[in-house]
């Protein structure tokens, strides 16, 4: 795991059980700017967590069972107040909306887009939300 | 951490709404303030009175108008916890709901203890966000 060499840089945390979505990802978020963490199971995801401060997150809603993503959701939520933190979820509606809701995320992205759409949607989003001091 | 003194608005057109999940509020130790429309909450979240949390149906004066409620809410300082409780959830308002941030979204028929948990988790959540933030 690369630790971000510059504060100045953002620090992304992307968990999904695809390594070549994760791929993708890591290199959307590098055109960006950002240094990129991945994560392909809980454990790793967790470690990442308690070890790093990141800014960005994109978690999949099912990293090893369906559904298991919205927790690690939650957890990130509650380490990191002011992260962007995205879920992939199997479909939009209003189960996944609600639930994307009530578990802390900012926003819900399906995952059968191209991966580099949203990667770019994430930094659109990222960049466009309330900085700490006005969000609480 | 404690729920008393903390101060609650609950907006809703149904009447038996406001008193049944004011009356569960009250005895759980908030003070409770009541709209029944969203033109009276917007004038409640206008005049200076500090709120914790907010509960906001959607459809009032017309339908999903509840989401002007929660936008209101969401631009105050501090920012209360903003929950939405409806029973007519679809994609376009649960969308705009997750757009603009609001903490939680419940349907008709709440859940009591699941609305009034989540309420003071995300209140223990901002005020520690708030510390945070400095």
């Amino acid at each position: 795991m690369a630790i971000a060499p510059n504060p100045e840089v953002k620090l992304a945390l992307v968990v999904h059980p695809n390594l070549s979505v994760l791929s993708k990802f890591q290199e959307a978020f590098k055109q960006a700017g950002m240094t990129t963490l991945l994560a392909r199971d809980l454990p790793t995801a967790l470690i990442a967590i308690a070890q790093n401060d990141f800014e960005i997150a994109v978690i999949s809603w099912r990293v090893t069972e369906p559904g298991d993503g919205w927790a690690l959701g939650a957890t990130l939520r509650r380490v990191f107040p002011f992260a962007f933190v995205a879920v992939l979820a199997n479909e939009t509606s209003v189960p996944t909306l609600k639930e994307a809701i009530n578990q802390g995320f900012d926003q819900l992205y399906e995952e059968s887009r191209p991966t580099e759409e949203v990667a770019t949607q994430v930094v659109v989003h990222f960049s466009k939300r309330p900085r700490p001091g006005a969000v609480q | 951490m404690t729920t008393a003194h903390h101060q609650l608005l609950i907006v809703d057109d149904e009447p038996n709404v406001l008193l049944t999940l004011g009356m569960i509020f009250e005895l759980d130790g908030y003070n409770v303030s009541k709209a029944g429309s969203c033109a009276e909450a917007l004038k409640m979240l206008g005049n200076g009175t500090r709120y914790d949390a907010v509960i906001t149906d959607l459809n009032m004066e017309r339908q999903d108008i509840g989401l002007e409620v929660a936008r209101a809410a969401l631009q105050l300082t501090p920012r209360p916890v903003v929950v939405i409780c409806t029973g007519y959830a679809d994609l376009r308002n649960t969308q705009a709901a997750l757009d603009m941030r609001v903490d939680y979204f419940a349907t008709k028929p709440v859940d009591l203890d699941e609305l009034k948990g989540a309420i003071r988790r995300l209140k223990e959540r901002s005020t520690l966000a708030r510390r945070i933030a400095g």
